[in-house]
C-alpha cells in the first residue's frame, strides 16, 4: 500500500500526518487548508492513520481496563457506530467497534488511528480519525476549539456563537456574501500569542442543499468536495474569489439569537452568557487537566475580548453594516 | 443549618464580572451562579457552617432574614443535588 506523508504548519506548530489509509490520506491536503511546514526534522505533533485487520488493532492498540472507560455511545454517520472512550493519565483511547480505534498520547503529542473497515464514508473517517485526534492534540498544546463561526471584518476577527439554529453559519455566510473573509462556520480554534488569535484548519464548509441558493449568490464558484445526504461540502479556498482565511486576531465574540425581525440589534453582554455555547461536547473528551486548562483559557479570553449579544435580524445587508460598525470600534 | 458545606474538589470556577461560572472537570458540565449564589459560593471555606455563612450574607445584603434563609436552603439543595458541594 502507498505510504502518505505530509508536514503541516498548524498555527506555528509542525504537524506530521502519515500512514497508508488512502480513503483518509490521499486527499488530506484538500481536506485541510494548512500551509506546509518549512522545517520538518522533528514534528511537534504526529498523526498516523493506517489500515489494519481487526485482530491487528487489538495487538497494536490494546485497550485499558473498563475502569478507565469514561464515555460510550453512538456516533451517527452514514450508519450508527458504537464508540467507547477511555482515559488513563496522558493517554486516551477511542474505540469505534468494528470500524477502527485511536490512541492519543498527549505527552508525546502523537495519535495513532487504525481503521479496519470501509463501512464508514471517507469524509466521516476524516472527521473521526483525523479531525478529532488533531483537535485533542492541539488542546494538549494550548490551542482550544470552540463551537463558533468567525469572519475577518476589516482584518478583525468577529466570532459568533449560540445554540444550534441560532444562525452561526448564516451569519458567517452573510458576511462572506458582502466580501468579507470567513474562517469557519463551525469549529474555531483559539490560542494566545501577543493577542487572542482565532484560526481554522479547514476551508471546507457544510451547507444543506435547501440553503445553498439562499446563502450563496454563486455556489458554482466553489469546488464541491463531497455531497452526503443533501449536505454539500464546499471548499472555499482556491476559488477565483477565495474568501477564506486561516487566522485572524480575535476582537469580539457575539452570542447570536434569531428574532425573525428585519433589523439586527447589538448590545453588550456579560461574558458568562456566552459560556453555554462554547463548552458542550468539546470539553469532555480530554483528561481533567486539559479540561481545567481550557476552562481557564476561555474564561480569561472572555475577560479580555469584547462580548456582544446580537439579536440577529433577517435583513442581511443591515446585519453586515452593523457588524462592520462593530469592528470599527476595536 | 449547623452543617459545614465543602466545595467538590473536582469543581473549577471563576468569577467573571460578578457572576460565577463553575465547571465539573470530571464530566464537563458547567453551571452559573448569580449575586447571592456567588457570595455564598465565595464564603464556603470548609470551616464555616451554613448558619455562619447566612449571617455573613445577611450583613452583606439588605434583605429580610427569613427570605435569605429560604434562598440559602433552596440554593444548597441545588448545589448538593448537582454534586457541587457536600455537607459535613
Amino acid at each position: 500500500m502507498k505510504n502518505y506523508s505530509y508536514i503541516f504548519d498548524v498555527f506555528g506548530k509542525s504537524l506530521s500526518i502519515s500512514g497508508d489509509w488512502a480513503p483518509c490520506l490521499k486527499d488530506i491536503c484538500s481536506w485541510y487548508a494548512m500551509p506546509q511546514f518549512e522545517r520538518s526534522n522533528a514534528p511537534e505533533l504526529a498523526l498516523e492513520i493506517a489500515g489494519a485487520k481487526i485482530e491487528e488493532i487489538e495487538r497494536r492498540i490494546p485497550l485499558p481496563g473498563t475502569g478507565y472507560k469514561i464515555r460510550s455511545g453512538k456516533i451517527v454517520a452514514n450508519q450508527d457506530f458504537d464508540f467507547t472512550t477511555y482515559i488513563d493519565g496522558y493517554k486516551q483511547w477511542i474505540d469505534y467497534a468494528g470500524a477502527g480505534r485511536i490512541m492519543l498520547d498527549f505527552s508525546k503529542g502523537s495519535a495513532l488511528s487504525l481503521i479496519c473497515s470501509d463501512a464508514m464514508l471517507s469524509t466521516y473517517q476524516k472527521y473521526l480519525f483525523a479531525d478529532y485526534s488533531l483537535d485533542k492534540l492541539l488542546t494538549s498544546r494550548g490551542i482550544f476549539s470552540i463551537h463558533a463561526s468567525c469572519a475577518s471584518v476589516r482584518g478583525k476577527g468577529i466570532a459568533f456563537t449560540g445554540n444550534s439554529g441560532a444562525g452561526k453559519s448564516t451569519a458567517a455566510f452573510a458576511l462572506m456574501q458582502k466580501g468579507m473573509s470567513i474562517l469557519t462556520d463551525e469549529k474555531l480554534f483559539i490560542f494566545k500569542d501577543a493577542e487572542y488569535s482565532a484560526g481554522s484548519v479547514s476551508d471546507i464548509i457544510k451547507v444543506r442543499y435547501d440553503a445553498l441558493s439562499k446563502l450563496f449568490a454563486a455556489p458554482d464558484l466553489y469546488h464541491e468536495y463531497d455531497v452526503i445526504a443533501e449536505e454539500h461540502y464546499l471548499k472555499l479556498g482556491g476559488s477565483k474569489t477565495s474568501l477564506w482565511k486561516n487566522r485572524v486576531t480575535l476582537k469580539a465574540l457575539c452570542l447570536l439569537e434569531q428574532t425573525g425581525k428585519p433589523k439586527t440589534e447589538i448590545t453588550s453582554i456579560n461574558p458568562t452568557k456566552l459560556v453555554g455555547g462554547l463548552f458542550p461536547v468539546t470539553i469532555t473528551g480530554v483528561n481533567p487537566e486539559y479540561r481545567a486548562a481550557k476552562f481557564g483559557f476561555i474564561m480569561e479570553m472572555l475577560e479580555n475580548i469584547e462580548c456582544r449579544f446580537v439579536k440577529f435580524g433577517t435583513d442581511m445587508d443591515d446585519f453586515a453594516v452593523k457588524i462592520e460598525k462593530l469592528a470599527d470600534k476595536f | 443549618m449547623e452543617r459545614v458545606p465543602k466545595k467538590n474538589p473536582d469543581i473549577i470556577w471563576t468569577n467573571l464580572r460578578g457572576e460565577i461560572v463553575l465547571l465539573n472537570s470530571v464530566n464537563g458540565r458547567y453551571y452559573g451562579l448569580k449575586k447571592v449564589g456567588c457570595a455564598f459560593w465565595e464564603k464556603i471555606d470548609s470551616t464555616r457552617s451554613l448558619t455562619e455563612i447566612t449571617e455573613l450574607l445577611f450583613e452583606e445584603f439588605n434583605v429580610e432574614k427569613e427570605m435569605l434563609v429560604k434562598d440559602i436552603e433552596d440554593l444548597i439543595k441545588t448545589l448538593t443535588a448537582n454534586n457541587l458541594v457536600t455537607l459535613d
